[in-house]
């Protein structure tokens, strides 16, 4: 059987029970597939369960009914510890998450201690990855002495150091914390890093401008209970101008969608 | 206009106001000690005075002037009671303190971080810790020598409980409010759950692990002194200095021996300062 994907989830439901006992549905019957080397945005209202659903990717949530299949691997089990992602996939959280007791040469090395590696070759991936973002000199601070994005740039690191085995990272509105010209910037700087890396990204924001700059892909999530009401591709050359005429009818055309999506 | 000042100036004169803001830093760092100092040795003085003056109202004539207690303070540094010498006894006082300290420092962390990982543990320790935190250590006392007798256990007994209740919360507390986040980007980059006690959990709660110790320590200094003054009987200790001083109408050496234990506060206070700045670079202001 050809593979065409890279990461597939069919009808995953999701409920959470509130303080009265009801259950409260967060995702329903949501499928959709990424494929390699591709940049997939999920947009959706807020509250829609964008988090949750990336939790599940993650593999820290298994509290839920559905499949997710990965390439020459059978089904994703809920229980099953071994199929889990963890460790598999890098993850960036919407939070700040750099430990702040370490520097970013640390950071960065956090997962790679968990890998039976010698020292010196630890130090190149860091040394690398480090060069790769343009943040070298900055390896002996400590997270509280540099910028917004500069942290952000290393937790991509950290996530990238691993060289999670499906090459895929999932990042939760990454740049939400950060001002709107520093976060065009970094939109400029994932994209580079996506492109040399080779690898595929599953993105989630509400930014619709940031969908469009950065993705081949993109998919609307309905209000709770969610679902994917509609995907569809971004086909305009990269660098992407936002101020021309294709790039605002398709972020006019998604602000229609999610608007439909309101509360 | 200010923009056109800027220009008109060009590098060189960016670089002169540089190095005159680098000299101005210096020196406002000398100033700034040159003020702490004046300014503790201000409070000092009319710390001094007020004792002076209070001893001409009649109520508190017993108090011996501050000249003869300093006096006091200089003999009894090479000489004291018992053939033990004033500081002799603050080491012996602390010394117990750091013993109790010591076991309850073994026992509450490791059990903090046992409750703060493990549901069932938490759930079965927490409310017995709630029962026993209300009882002040000293109630302890009568316990301790019903089962220690007159010895040093029954002191590293009490500092051992008033020292246990703050490590362990702080330590407790502090685990609760890891950060969600920390333990999921571990747990993404292949920790286990040991791996994130300790490469997670334990670094992150180092900082209110000292507080906390602080805390423990500053307690229990309280405690030996009341244990030493209240019954445990020993000849050594600072708090049965100061009771046998008072016992013997040799005022001016009690209030020697209770300036002592202020200064001895006051040098842990400023020890686990310089603990804190060394070992966490890190923190937030």
């Amino acid at each position: 059987m050809s593979e065409d994907y890279l990461l597939k989830i069919e009808n995953v439901s999701k409920y959470f029970i509130n303080e009265f006992g009801e259950k409260i549905p967060v995702l329903e019957y949501l499928s959709l597939s990424i494929k390699n080397n591709e940049f997939y945005t999920i947009i959706g209202p807020s509250g829609c369960g964008k988090t949750t659903l990336l939790r599940i990717l993650a593999g820290f949530d298994h509290q839920f009914t559905g499949n997710i299949y990965l390439p020459n691997k059978s089904i994703y089990k809920k229980n099953g510890k071994n199929s889990t992602l963890l460790g598999k996939v890098g993850y960036i959280p919407q939070e700040e998450s750099l430990f702040p007791w370490l520097t970013i040469e640390k950071n960065v090395e956090f997962g790679l201690n968990y890998l039976q590696l010698p020292k010196n070759e630890k130090k190149k991936i860091v040394q690398n990855l480090l060069q790769l973002v343009g943040l070298e000199k900055y390896r002996k601070y400590y997270p509280k002495e540099i910028s917004g994005g500069m942290k952000q740039k290393v937790v991509i690191c950290r996530a990238l150091a691993l060289n999670p085995e499906y090459n895929l990272l999932l990042m939760d509105e990454p740049f939400s914390s950060l001002d709107s010209q520093s976060r065009n910037k970094m939109q400029e700087d994932l994209l580079d890093i996506w492109e040399k890396k080779k690898m595929s990204i599953l993105f989630i924001t509400h930014n619709i401008d940031e969908a469009v700059f950065l993705s081949d892909k993109i998919s609307v999530m309905t209000k709770k209970p969610s679902k994917i009401k509609e995907t569809i591709y971004v086909k305009i050359p990269r660098p992407r101008d936002r101020t021309s005429s294709e790039f605002n009818s398709i972020r006019k055309y998604l602000l229609n969608s999610l608007y439909q999506e309101r509360e | 206009m200010i923009i056109m000042k800027m220009n008109e100036k060009g590098y060189l004169g960016k670089l002169k106001e540089l190095k005159k803001s680098i000299y101005l830093t210096k020196r406002n760092k000398i100033i700034k000690v040159i003020k702490d100092i004046s300014s503790i040795s201000l409070s000092l003085l009319f710390f001094i005075l007020i004792w002076y003056l209070i001893r001409y109202i009649p109520f508190f004539s017993v108090i011996p002037s501050p000249i003869n207690v300093f006096k006091k303070f200089v003999i009894l540094w090479s000489d004291g009671i018992f053939g033990v010498k004033l500081w002799q006894h603050v080491i012996i006082s602390l010394g117990r303190v750091l013993l109790g300290f010591f076991y309850s420092f073994i026992i509450a962390v490791p059990l903090a971080l046992l409750c703060g990982s493990v549901k069932i543990i938490n759930r079965l320790i927490t409310p017995i810790i709630d029962l026993l935190r209300p009882i002040p250590p000293i109630a302890w006392i009568p316990f301790a020598i019903l089962l220690f007798g007159l010895s040093t256990l029954s002191y590293t007994f009490i500092i051992f409980i008033g020292a246990f209740f703050p490590l362990f919360q702080n330590t407790y507390d502090a685990i609760k409010s890891v950060k969600r986040v920390y333990k999921d980007v571990a747990l993404s980059l292949g920790a286990n759950k040991i791996q994130i006690i300790s490469d997670v959990i334990i670094p992150s709660i180092t900082p209110n692990i000292i507080t906390g110790s602080k805390i423990s320590i500053g307690v229990g200094w309280m405690c030996i002194i009341a244990a030493e003054m209240i019954g445990i009987s020993s000849n050594t200790g600072i708090g049965l200095f100061i009771m046998i001083m008072q016992s013997i109408a040799q005022i001016d050496s009690m209030i020697a021996g209770m300036i002592m234990i202020g200064l001895v506060g006051i040098l842990i206070a400023i020890m686990f300062q310089l603990i804190e700045k060394i070992l966490f670079k890190w923190r937030e202001k």
